[in-house]
C-alpha cells in the first residue's frame, strides 16, 4: 500500500501549475458574460442615464442646442395639471381593468377547470384575444364602436338608440377599458388555470368529508392556494396596465379631450409633438418612481399579510 | 432536366412582367417626352419643360441620375389615397425617366412629425426629401435646402415661368403661377423651401338638391319665416343646418344630418375651428391690411389672443353646429368626414378640395348636386379697437388657406439634393397639374392658376370631365376655390412649435364639444399652454418668426 504524501513544496507547485488554467477559466467566463454586460450597459444603463441627463436639459425648439436647466423640469411637473390628470387616470384605469381581468380570468379558469367535451377548443378560443396586436385592436374598436358598428346596431335594435361611444368621456373610457379587458383577461385565465390544475384533488376529497358547499371549498382551499399566483398575475398585469398606450391611442388618441390620456400618451406627446424632450424625460422619471412605489407597496402588503397571518 | 425545364418556363413567364416595367417613358421625335402612370393614362411633357438634365440625357440615350437612390417621406394613404396617391402612380415612370431608384417611405399622419424631425435634428439624414404639411416649415427650415436657385435653374423641370424667374426677389416670384394668398406658404421670408404641389384651402360645401330645392325652400320659409339659400353668414348656416338635422325632406327614408365635420383628435380639429373663428375675432383680415389685427398672438408681445371674446363666441357657435351633426362626431376622422358627406348623409360640410374630387368618384351620391362657396363670415365680430363684440350687416367671408398644402422639401442632409429636387419639380410642374386636376384620389387639391377654369385660370373643362367630373360641379368648385383664394385670407400658422400650439387647441376644442369644459374655460387653458410653449421656445425668436409670417418685417 502506497501512500501519497505531498510535501508543502509539491502542493505549492501543483497550485501554481493549476493557476493558469483557472485564469483561463476566469477569462472564458468573462467573455461569456461580456454580451450580457454590453447589453445591460447599452440598452439599460446608457438609456437610463441619458434620459436622466436629458431630464436636466431644456429644449428651446428643434435644432437648437439643449440648455442645462437643473431641476426646472421636475419643478414644472408639480404645477402641471395635465401631469396629475394623466397620472390619476392611469392609476385608476390600471386598478379597475386589472381587478376586472383577475376576477373574470379566475371565473373562466374555474369554469374550464373540469372535464367536458371540446374543452381544448374552448380553452384555445378563450386565449385568442391574447395574440392580437393591441394597436390592431384599437383600430378594430373604431369599427366596433362606430355609429353603424355592430354594438350600436345591436343596441339600436334592442333599446331604440345607440351610444356615441367616443363623444362622451365616460363611454369612451369604458370602450377603451372593455378592449383592454377583452385582450388581457385570457392572460389571467391562462396563469390561474395552470394554478388550479396544480392543486391536488386529495385536498378537495378530504374537504368533502366536511362540506359539499363549493363556495367554502373555493374560499378555504382554492383561493389560499392560488394566492401566490394571483399576486404574481396582478403584479405582472399592473406593471403592463400602468404603461398602457397602444389601445387608447389607436382608438381615441387619448380623447375625447384628455379623457383617455394615459401617462405614456402624455409623455409621448410631450416628446414627439412638442419635442420638449427634457420635460418628457423628467415625466418619465416621475412615472418610474410612481410605478416602483405602486409595485413595492403591493409586494410589501403581500409580505405584511403573510407575516401577520403567520403571527395568528 | 425537369428542374431546368421548370426554371426555363418560369423565366419565360417572368419576361413579360419585366418588360412591362420598362416602356413607361417615350421620347417623341419633336423632343417631347411621354410618361405613363400606373392609373393607365399618360402625360406628355413638351420639349423644354422637363429640364436640360433629363432631356439631354434622353437625347443621348442615357439616364441622368443612374445609380442614385432617392428616399422621400410622405403621408401614407395608399396608392389611391391622398398625397401618397400623387407620387406612387408615377414612381415607376420617374425611375425609368431619371434612372433613380425612388424609395417612397409612407407614414401615418401621427408619425410624420416624429419621423421627419428626428431624422433632421439628430443629423441622421436617412431621407433625401420630405412631402410634409407646410405647418411644419417653421420647425424644419433650418435643416432644408433653400430652393431659390434650383427653382429657376433650366437644368430641372420647370416650375415657374421665365418671366417669374426674372424677378430677383424670391418673395415676389411665382405670383402668376400661384394664387398670391397661397404663395407665402412655401417660403420663409424670401427663401423658398418647398416646391408648390398641393394647395389646401377650406370652403363650404352643401347639397344643391336640398338648399336650392324649391319645395324644401318653401317648407323652410313656412316653418321659420326665413329664406333657404346658400348661407350668407355663419348664423344663417347654423339655422339651416339645425333645421335640416334629423329631417328627411327628400323622402329618402333616412334622416339627414345638418353638418358632417370631423371631431376626432388628429383630424385637424383646430383648422375646422379656425375656419370660422377667425371671422369672429378679426375685423379686417389680419395684419396684411395694415391694421395690426392678428388672430393667434399680439405681434408686439406674443400674448395669446385665442381666449378673446370673438374666439369664445366662435366656439359656442361651433358647439351648436356640431350638435346639429352626428352624435358620434368625436370618432369621425378626416376619411369619415369625406366619405359620409359624399354619401349624402349631411346638408353641409366645410372642408378641403378633397370633397370636391371625391364627390365625383364612383359611389358618390352627391355628384351633380355639389354646391360650393366661400365660407361665410360671422355677423358678430370682436372689435379689438373698442374691445367689444359688434354686429356687422355684411359679414366678411372667411377666406383662408388652412390645411396642409403638402409639398416637396429637400433635406440639407441629403447627399443627392439635385436628384431629389428634380423629383419634386417633376411632380410640381405645370404639366403635371393637368393630371392632378383630373384625378381626385391623389388629394393634390386645386389652387394654382393652372387648375382653375377660365376666366380665373387656364384649365380645360375637358380635363375635369375626363376625370369624371360633372360639368356643373367642376365649374362650381373651380369658382368657389378661386374666390376663396382671391380674397384676403386669414393668417397661416407655421411658426416653430405650430404642431404643439395646435395640439393644445385641438384637445381643448374636443373637451368643449364633448361637454367637459365651457368655451371660456377651455380657451383660457389654451392661452396658458400657448404662453408656456412660447416661453420655452423663446419669446423673442417666436415673435420674430410670427411677425415674419404675417409680413410685418
Amino acid at each position: 500500500m502506497s501512500t501519497a504524501v505531498t510535501t508543502g513544496a509539491e502542493g505549492r507547485a501543483r497550485v501554481a501549475a493549476r493557476r493558469p488554467r483557472l485564469g483561463r477559466f476566469r477569462s472564458a467566463k468573462a467573455w461569456f458574460l461580456l454580451p450580457a454586460v454590453i447589453w445591460t450597459c447599452g440598452f439599460t444603463l446608457f438609456p437610463l442615464f441619458y434620459a436622466l441627463w436629458l431630464s436636466l436639459q431644456q429644449s428651446r425648439g428643434m435644432g437648437r442646442p439643449l440648455e442645462f436647466a437643473g431641476l426646472k423640469n421636475y419643478g414644472r411637473l408639480f404645477g402641471d395639471d395635465r401631469v396629475w390628470g394623466a397620472l390619476g387616470f392611469t392609476l385608476g384605469y390600471a386598478a379597475v381593468t386589472v381587478a376586472i381581468q383577475i376576477v373574470l380570468g379566475l371565473g373562466l379558469a374555474l369554469l374550464v377547470n373540469r372535464e367536458f367535451r371540446l374543452r381544448g377548443l374552448v380553452r384555445t378560443l378563450l386565449l385568442l384575444p391574447l395574440f392580437a396586436t393591441p394597436v390592431g385592436l384599437g383600430f378594430l374598436g373604431r369599427i366596433i364602436y362606430a355609429d353603424a358598428g355592430p354594438i350600436n346596431v345591436a343596441l339600436t335594435a334592442i333599446f331604440g338608440s345607440g351610444v356615441p361611444w367616443m363623444s362622451n368621456p365616460w363611454s369612451a373610457r369604458i370602450a377603451v377599458a372593455l378592449l383592454d379587458i377583452w385582450q388581457w383577461t385570457p392572460f389571467c385565465f391562462l396563469i390561474l388555470l395552470a394554478g388550479l390544475q396544480s392543486i391536488p384533488d386529495e385536498l378537495y376529497e378530504a374537504a368533502r368529508l366536511d362540506t359539499n358547499r363549493r363556495f367554502e371549498m373555493l374560499w378555504h382551499i382554492t383561493l389560499p392556494l392560488l394566492r401566490p399566483l394571483i399576486a404574481l398575475t396582478v403584479l405582472l398585469r399592473l406593471v403592463e396596465a400602468l404603461k398602457i398606450i397602444d389601445i387608447p391611442f389607436a382608438l381615441t388618441a387619448g380623447g375625447p379631450g384628455r379623457a383617455n390620456e394615459t401617462f405614456s400618451i402624455f409623455i409621448y406627446r410631450t416628446a414627439f409633438t412638442g419635442f420638449d424632450i427634457g420635460y418628457a424625460s423628467a415625466a418619465s422619471f416621475l412615472f418610474l418612481v410612481v410605478v416602483l412605489v405602486v409595485v413595492n407597496a403591493f409586494i410589501l402588503f403581500g409580505r405584511f399579510r403573510t407575516v401577520w397571518q403567520a403571527g395568528d | 432536366m425537369r428542374k431546368a425545364a421548370f426554371l426555363a418556363s418560369a423565366g419565360l413567364m417572368l419576361l413579360p412582367a419585366v418588360g412591362h416595367a420598362e416602356g413607361l417613358v417615350t421620347r417623341h421625335p419633336d423632343g417631347s417626352i411621354e410618361l405613363k402612370s400606373d392609373v393607365g393614362d399618360s402625360i406628355t411633357f413638351p420639349k423644354g419643360t422637363l429640364g436640360s438634365v433629363i432631356e439631354d440625357a434622353w437625347a443621348n440615350g442615357t439616364k441622368p441620375y443612374d445609380g442614385i437612390t432617392v428616399s422621400v417621406v410622405t403621408l401614407n394613404a395608399g396608392p389611391r389615397g391622398a398625397i401618397s396617391g400623387g407620387i406612387l402612380p408615377w414612381q415607376k415612370a420617374w425611375e425609368e425617366l431619371s434612372g433613380q431608384k425612388l424609395q417612397v417611405v409612407l407614414k401615418p399622419f401621427n408619425d410624420l412629425a416624429p419621423v421627419i424631425f428626428n431624422d433632421l435634428f439628430t443629423d441622421t439624414g436617412a431621407y433625401d426629401g420630405f412631402v410634409p404639411p407646410m405647418v411644419f416649415l417653421g420647425d424644419m427650415k433650418d435643416k432644408l435646402v433653400v430652393l431659390n436657385d434650383y427653382m429657376c435653374d433650366p437644368r430641372f423641370p420647370k416650375v415657374f415661368t421665365n418671366e417669374e424667374c426674372r424677378i430677383s426677389d424670391g418673395a415676389e416670384r411665382g405670383m402668376s403661377t400661384l394664387m398670391p394668398s397661397m404663395q407665402p406658404l412655401f417660403r420663409w421670408g424670401s427663401d423658398w423651401y418647398a416646391v408648390p404641389w398641393d394647395a389646401d384651402s377650406h370652403i363650404l360645401y352643401y347639397r344643391k338638391d336640398l338648399i336650392e330645392n324649391p319645395e324644401v325652400q318653401a317648407q323652410y320659409k313656412a316653418d321659420t319665416g326665413k329664406e333657404m339659400r346658400p348661407p350668407q353668414s355663419q348664423q344663417e348656416l347654423l339655422e339651416m343646418a339645425c333645421y335640416l338635422n334629423g329631417k328627411d325632406p327628400l323622402g329618402t327614408g333616412k334622416n339627414l344630418y345638418g353638418v358632417m365635420q370631423p371631431g376626432a383628435l388628429n383630424s385637424q380639429l383646430f383648422d375646422w375651428y379656425k375656419d370660422f373663428a377667425d371671422s369672429w375675432s378679426t375685423m379686417v383680415g389680419g395684419a396684411k391690411d395694415g391694421f395690426r389685427e392678428t388672430y393667434h398672438f399680439d405681434p408686439d408681445t406674443m400674448e395669446p389672443l385665442i381666449n378673446g371674446p370673438g374666439n369664445v363666441a366662435a366656439l359656442e357657435w361651433m358647439k351648436q353646429a356640431y350638435a346639429c351633426g352626428p352624435a358620434d362626431f368625436a370618432s369621425i376622422d378626416l376619411g369619415g368626414h369625406f366619405n359620409r358627406f359624399v354619401q349624402g348623409e349631411a346638408a353641409f360640410a366645410w372642408s378641403a378640395g378633397d370633397i370636391a374630387a371625391l364627390a365625383e368618384e364612383e359611389g358618390s351620391k352627391i355628384k351633380g348636386n355639389l354646391g360650393a362657396m366661400v365660407i361665410p363670415g360671422s355677423e358678430e365680430v370682436y372689435n379689438a379697437r373698442d374691445g367689444k363684440m359688434v354686429h356687422v350687416d355684411q359679414p366678411r367671408p372667411a377666406y383662408n388657406v388652412f390645411g396642409a398644402s403638402w409639398s416637396g422639401e429637400v433635406s440639407a442632409l441629403s447627399k443627392n439634393p439635385e436628384a431629389t429636387y428634380a423629383l419634386f419639380a417633376f411632380l410640381g410642374s405645370p404639366t403635371m397639374r393637368v393630371w392632378n386636376v383630373k384625378w381626385g384620389f391623389d388629394g393634390i387639391d386645386i389652387g394654382q392658376k393652372a387648375d382653375f377654369l377660365p376666366p380665373n385660370g387656364t384649365a380645360k373643362l375637358e380635363t375635369y370631365l375626363a376625370g369624371g367630373f360633372d360639368k356643373g360641379d367642376a365649374e362650381t368648385v373651380s369658382q368657389a376655390i378661386h374666390d376663396n383664394l382671391a380674397g384676403p385670407t386669414f393668417e397661416y400658422f407655421k411658426i416653430p412649435g405650430a404642431a404643439e400650439y395646435n395640439l393644445a387647441l385641438e384637445i381643448a376644442l374636443q373637451q368643449t364639444l364633448t361637454g367637459q369644459l365651457e368655451p371660456q374655460q377651455a380657451l383660457d387653458g389654451v392661452a396658458e399652454q400657448w404662453r408656456s410653449i412660447t416661453d420655452r421656445l423663446g419669446v423673442d425668436s417666436q415673435k420674430e418668426a410670427y411677425r415674419l409670417t404675417l409680413g410685418l418685417q
